[in-house]
């Protein structure tokens, strides 16, 4: 279960009633329903992810009883399959044709960077509470989205800094989806691991269509410390379960960054799972009072 | 949960303004020196 999704999914929809209900001081008066689009994968690879993310909405929105400000909110859902260039054709079509007000969603680093350049052309105001490309919030901010999550490399220069400290580890292998959230990931780790007097000994990138992991593990030193590893999704599911499978889980430690053994993905992975450190900005285990509220919400949502 | 580090910028703890005068990191940067 998504738990992390959940809860930022909520806290972006209630960013988006702010934006739609306070407007510019000069906006006329609204009236008639709040239009928010919601991009999410619904099939394919990350469909479990986007699912929760849909779950996450529709959970705030039920809290709140579908409106805010004595408007109704009306949520159109689209499912962008996984694939950047349909999440920017579904987001075209919510903004020119559903005449949406605010549009949230996506979850692909590569679709944030995309999407960026469309909300600001169109002047849509935007949420991103999953996307994490680092260059939305440092080199290139939009004006037009506000990010309500975090940024890819933000939990992996601690995660570089605690290896050092907590562990014996300094050679690694780097091996991660070959596009801009498995780059930043590794690239923030990198800088920080290596400036603690580690080493990258190998960088293994690999398709995002990748259904068979094992000619990339073949190539993996294994004369290494430990290997540091990126999937999201299914494809998180698949290598957890040939590194086992390989014999590798017994012989290198797997470090990774956290969407490669989150709650999104935990429930569905036996022991391979087992030993694998990872570093992520939330957790379910997280005990505060709002957080069990959104664990317990969140799980009797999900099937 | 076997550590938390609270308050953690995007910046780490490094200065903002030396941090965006590097790249943004990607398939080849930082370069792989040991590889």
């Amino acid at each position: 279960m998504g738990h992390a999704r959940l809860r930022i999914v909520a806290a972006a929809t209630l960013l988006a009633f702010v934006v739609v209900l306070g407007g510019p001081p000069s906006a006329p008066a609204q009236s008639g329903s709040i239009k928010i689009g919601l991009l999410a994968p619904l099939t394919g690879a990350f469909a479990a992810i986007g699912k929760d993310m849909l779950n996450g909405t529709e959970l705030y929105l039920d809290e709140i009883g579908r409106q805010a400000g004595g408007r109704k909110i009306e949520l159109i859902v689209e499912d962008t399959e996984g694939n950047t260039a349909t999440a920017l054709t579904k987001a075209r079509k919510l903004v020119d044709q559903d005449k949406i007000h605010v549009l949230t969603g996506g979850l692909l680093a590569s679709t944030g960077y995309a999407l960026h350049p469309f909300a600001d052309a169109q002047r849509i105001p935007t949420t991103y509470p999953v996307m994490a490309s680092d260059d939305l919030t440092q080199r290139k901010p939009a004006k037009w989205v506000v990010r309500t999550g975090w940024s890819t490399s933000q939990p992996m220069h601690p995660f570089a800094e605690w290896t050092i400290k907590n562990t014996k580890y300094r050679k690694v292998v780097t091996i991660a989806m070959d596009y801009a959230f498995g780059w930043e990931t590794v690239g923030g780790f990198q800088r920080t691991f290596e400036e603690g007097g580690g080493q990258i000994v190998q960088t293994i990138w690999t398709p995002l269509n990748t259904n068979d992991f094992a000619p990339f593990l073949a190539q993996v030193k294994r004369d290494a410390d430990a290997v540091l590893a990126l999937f999201v999704g299914r494809l998180a599911l698949q290598f957890m379960k040939q590194y086992e499978e390989t014999g590798l889980k017994g012989k290198l430690p797997l470090l990774g960054g956290g969407t490669t053994n989150d709650e999104a993905v935990l429930p569905q992975m036996g022991d391979e799972a087992i030993g694998a450190v990872t570093a992520l900005h939330y957790s379910a285990a997280i005990d505060t009072p709002q957080n069990r509220w959104i664990v317990e919400a969140g799980s009797s949502r999900t099937p | 949960m076997i550590a938390t580090f609270p308050a953690v910028s995007q910046f780490w703890q490094y200065s903002s303004e030396e941090y965006l005068k590097l790249p943004l990191y990607t398939r080849d940067y930082p370069a792989c020196k040991a590889c």
